[in-house]
């Protein structure tokens, strides 16, 4: 039953990671150069529109390919019934995990390279702020940050009563803990950053901006609570030798966060919210 | 409210920004008591040196147009609405145009008048004032 239950899972991240998304985030691509073309939209394209179009076909080709391996892998556990005698349920499911990430990564790497392709191009000499300030508290309701705060020390603490308050080196929970640690720490950089950081799209209006720090917030605020909350489940799994629900738990948790991340990114940006006038030709004096 | 930096404008970003936060305040644009963004959060967000945006909210903060009230920031200042019309550059630069007149009367030269000038800055800068 458990087993059965992992490769409906198994499947479902196939089809989440490599399938919807990908395809959620291609069709807003297209979208892009379909309604806002290069020749009335010069600044949004620094690079020849060719090479939109290549990227775009191969993030596809990728996912597709990315998707056809997790299948061919699932086709292969299930014939062979394999039981961890190739490879633990789990490191698989966390290595196909890292394999359907690449795409993703690739593409906010592309994007900063864009950005900085458009900060080149940029000749304007006016720059704009606003004149009030940003804090976290404008952008997520502050019960979300307590919440994130309870659960982390809940899940340090849940930790280290497990193995009886010893703290030990070597121990599962002093290792949890310092990885939610700087798990958060890093998360908190990311909302700083976002913050408070140069601004990358030297187009984007202060709304627009807006939007997107409420996005990364809401999304890394709720990640950190999955992270903790997974935690205190893995750590359960091991003090109750309940193993084989293991990488049930996995894929479960990495198929949450990308809902609270890429379905929260996809489902609150909406394209035509944003203001695109401002990658318009400049007009002719 | 949004502000506005040229960075191809000759007069210094500095002096940009302390004009554009005063005519604000006298627009009544920002009021008493609005907070003010940091100093890090303004020089990204403008693409500046944090220096130059110190700069100004130092100017800003001597002629009480806004004031700092430690970690929690800068906000703008009670009386900020009557301090903007005081513009003390203007101030100086009028007296120094009579002061300048008044020793071209008398028949000192533009070069020991600039000599004078950087001489009496300089005793006074020594003297700690």
């Amino acid at each position: 039953m458990i087993e059965i239950m992992f490769y409906i899972l198994f499947l479902s991240q196939i089809l989440l990671f490599s399938v919807y998304f990908p395809n959620k985030i291609y069709q807003r691509m297209r979208y892009v150069i379909a309604h806002y073309p290069c020749d009335q939209y010069p600044k949004l394209y620094p690079q020849p529109i060719e090479n939109y179009h290549r990227f775009h076909g191969n993030y596809r080709l990728a996912n597709w390919l990315i998707a056809a391996a997790g299948l061919v892998t699932l086709t292969l556990s299930v014939v062979f019934n394999n039981k961890g005698e190739f490879i633990e349920p789990q490191v698989l499911v966390w290595l196909f995990f890292m394999l359907q990430f690449m795409p993703i990564m690739i593409i906010e790497i592309s994007e900063f390279s864009q950005f900085k392709m458009m900060r080149t191009a940029d000749r304007s000499s006016v720059r704009s702020a606003i004149l009030s300030p940003r804090s976290l508290a404008s952008f997520i309701a502050p019960k979300w940050l307590y919440i994130a705060f309870l659960t982390l020390l809940i899940a340090i603490v849940y930790g280290f009563y497990l193995e009886d308050f010893t703290i030990s080196v070597e121990g599962s929970a002093a290792y949890a803990a310092v990885i939610l640690f700087s798990v958060n720490a890093f998360f908190a950089g990311l909302i700083y950053w976002n913050l408070y950081g140069k601004k990358l799209n030297p187009h984007q209006t202060e709304e627009d901006r807006q939007k997107a720090i409420r996005v990364v917030a809401k999304s890394l605020v709720f990640i950190s609570i999955c992270a903790s909350i997974f935690l205190m489940v893995t750590l359960s799994i091991k003090e109750y030798q309940l193993h084989s629900l293991e990488p049930l738990a996995m894929t479960v948790y990495l198929q949450v966060i990308a809902l609270f991340s890429l379905g929260n990114s996809i489902g609150s940006i909406k394209v035509d919210e944003l203001n695109f006038d401002l990658y318009k030709k400049e007009p002719l004096l | 409210m949004e502000i506005f930096i040229d960075i191809d404008n000759p007069l210094p970003q500095f002096s940009q920004l302390v004009e554009q936060i005063k005519l604000a305040v006298q627009q009544k644009q920002i009021k008493p008591g609005d907070p003010l963004p940091s100093i890090r959060q303004l020089a990204n967000d403008l693409g500046l040196n944090n220096k130059t945006v110190a700069k100004a909210y130092r100017l800003l903060e001597r002629d009480s147009v806004i004031q700092a009230k430690g970690y929690r920031g800068s906000y703008i200042h009670p009386d900020a609405e009557k301090n903007c019309t005081v513009n003390l550059n203007e101030l100086v630069e009028e007296k120094l145009t009579d002061v300048i007149g008044m020793l071209r009367h008398t028949g000192a030269t533009d070069s020991e008048i600039r000599i004078a000038f950087t001489k009496v800055m300089n005793s006074d800068r020594k003297r700690g004032n």
